[in-house]
């Protein structure tokens, strides 16, 4: 027994003593080298389940179909016609517009200069000029209004599906750094800089994102960067976005903590 | 409770009139949910082409030059050719890429890229919408089909090209018959005139 240990202890110190001896060599390269270290990982796709099977047929005989289509060969050929096209009555209706804003402008100015000349009211004759000038300029911002609503129909008719993310608030200390949006595999990510954070700060409000987007439930997964944010699980929030509408959503930051992140953040929901 | 003649306690006979009452009524509404499971009442069937302008409207977003290049009920298809859920399959030639949308409600209920290529031609801006479609199908040889053999429609899809044997330019709504003891019927029907263009069992 006594033996077989001394033959280990001999055994093991040889070792010790070997060690830089090997690893001599190899030391010394990572310390001179430039080459960085490249470390490559390899996982298995995630495969994002679907709770109602669409296309199962397809999806199903897929092999078939597609032998049928095997056997097709696409034509294409490209014609263009060169006749005349109308010309949209919008188009003549906007420089309509800008005619009547830019003739109602002079007028303003023509008015503003005669109310800068008169130095004294000192008559009723004048008096019923101001009130005129009061009633056209009355009438004017009326004319104004109309050709806006003209502007904002032709726009809200022309809306396609978008989506609008704003962000109002921060805490006030230990603020993030950024803003990580992600929906399925897409991931925006805006950083905040210390000017944007300090006017968020004081309730303004910013603009992450605007976009058109399908018409359908979305689930945005809203993650923060920064030194105790970046740990925090990203925050589901689920958006409806409505056909043709313009979808907003404001996130209220300001009670957030990275300690309590399912009860800080609020979330606004309107469309227009 | 009973008396000395044998005949039952006027009180004891209501009691069990209204037990039986209940439980008659417990049993319909029993019956009424079976048949009507809750929250499937609400949801209205349309036909394929109904469905369309939404599906188009959710492509473009996806990519503005998508195409339509496919289509297949999601929901089993009713004697009207309407179905809860109709998938509708996209292509957009500039992304190589085809994403398919499940509308139900009037709402776009799931969007998905399909996971392989299926290099499907454009399908034409006008076709015969599901109900035409069926009808055709069904007095073709769908309805003997299904009473001879105990079968059901199973499937209906429009596709451009790949089941007209004259016509490859043709688009074809393709409508499936199943049953437990004969091989699977296949009408094709011409997707812009109804009519069948083709039978087979396989």
């Amino acid at each position: 027994m006594n033996h077989l240990s001394r033959t280990w202890a001999v055994l093991c110190l040889a070792l010790l003593l070997g060690m830089p001896i090997l690893s001599g060599p190899a030391l010394a390269d990572t310390q001179t080298g430039d080459t960085p270290t490249v470390h490559t990982e390899v996982e298995r796709t995630k495969t994002k389940e679907s709770k109602h099977t669409s296309l199962r047929f397809l999806r199903e005989n897929r092999v078939f179909i597609r032998g049928q289509l095997d056997r097709l060969r696409l034509m294409t050929t490209f014609t263009r016609e060169g006749q005349a096209e109308m010309l949209d009555d919008r188009l003549l209706r906007l420089q309509e517009l800008a005619d009547a804003i830019a003739a109602a402008r002079d007028t303003v100015a023509v008015e503003t200069a005669v109310t800068a000349r008169r130095e004294l009211l000192d008559s009723v004759t004048r008096l019923t000029e101001l009130d005129n000038q009061l009633v056209l300029m009355e009438t004017l911002s009326a004319e104004q209004k109309i050709r806006l609503r003209i502007l904002e129909e032709d726009f809200l008719g022309q809306q396609e599906t978008a989506l609008v993310i704003l962000v109002r608030g921060l805490p006030e200390n230990n603020s993030p750094q950024g803003i990580v949006l992600t929906e399925n595999n897409e991931v925006l990510t805006v950083p905040l800089t210390p000017g944007q954070q300090a006017s968020l700060r004081q309730g303004g409000v910013a603009q992450i994102f605007h976009r058109f987007v399908e018409p359908r439930d979305h689930i945005y997964q809203v993650g923060f960067t920064g030194e105790a944010w970046a740990a925090m699980p990203a925050i589901e929030v689920p958006v409806t976005a409505a056909r043709d509408r313009i979808t907003f959503v404001e996130l209220d930051l300001s009670l957030l903590a990275p300690e309590t992140p399912t009860t800080g953040l609020m979330a606004k929901v309107w469309q227009r | 409770m009973r008396t000395i003649d044998g005949n039952q306690h006027p009180r004891n006979r209501h009691r069990s009139t209204g037990i039986i009452l209940v439980a008659g009524l417990f049993f319909c509404l029993a019956a009424l949910l079976a048949a009507h499971p809750a929250g499937a009442g609400d949801r209205v069937p349309f036909s394929a082409y109904q469905g369309l302008d939404l599906a188009r409207d959710a492509a473009l977003i996806w990519a503005d030059d998508a195409e339509l290049v496919y289509l297949e009920n999601d929901e089993p298809v009713g004697p009207d050719g309407t179905a809860e859920r109709w998938g509708y399959l996209f292509f957009s030639p500039a992304a190589g890429e085809s994403r398919g949308y499940s509308l139900r409600d009037g709402k776009v209920l799931e969007a998905a890229d399909l996971e392989f290529d299926l290099n499907a031609p454009p399908l034409p801006k006008q076709w015969l919408d599901s109900g035409e479609i069926l009808a055709a199908a069904e007095q073709a040889a769908g309805r003997e089909y299904c009473e001879t053999y105990r079968g059901h429609l199973s499937t209906m899809f429009l596709i451009r090209g790949a089941f007209h044997e004259k016509d490859a330019d043709r688009s074809t709504w393709a409508v499936i018959y199943t049953s437990e003891t004969e091989p699977t019927l296949l009408v094709v029907v011409d997707a812009l005139e109804g009519k069948v263009v083709r039978k087979w069992k396989g």
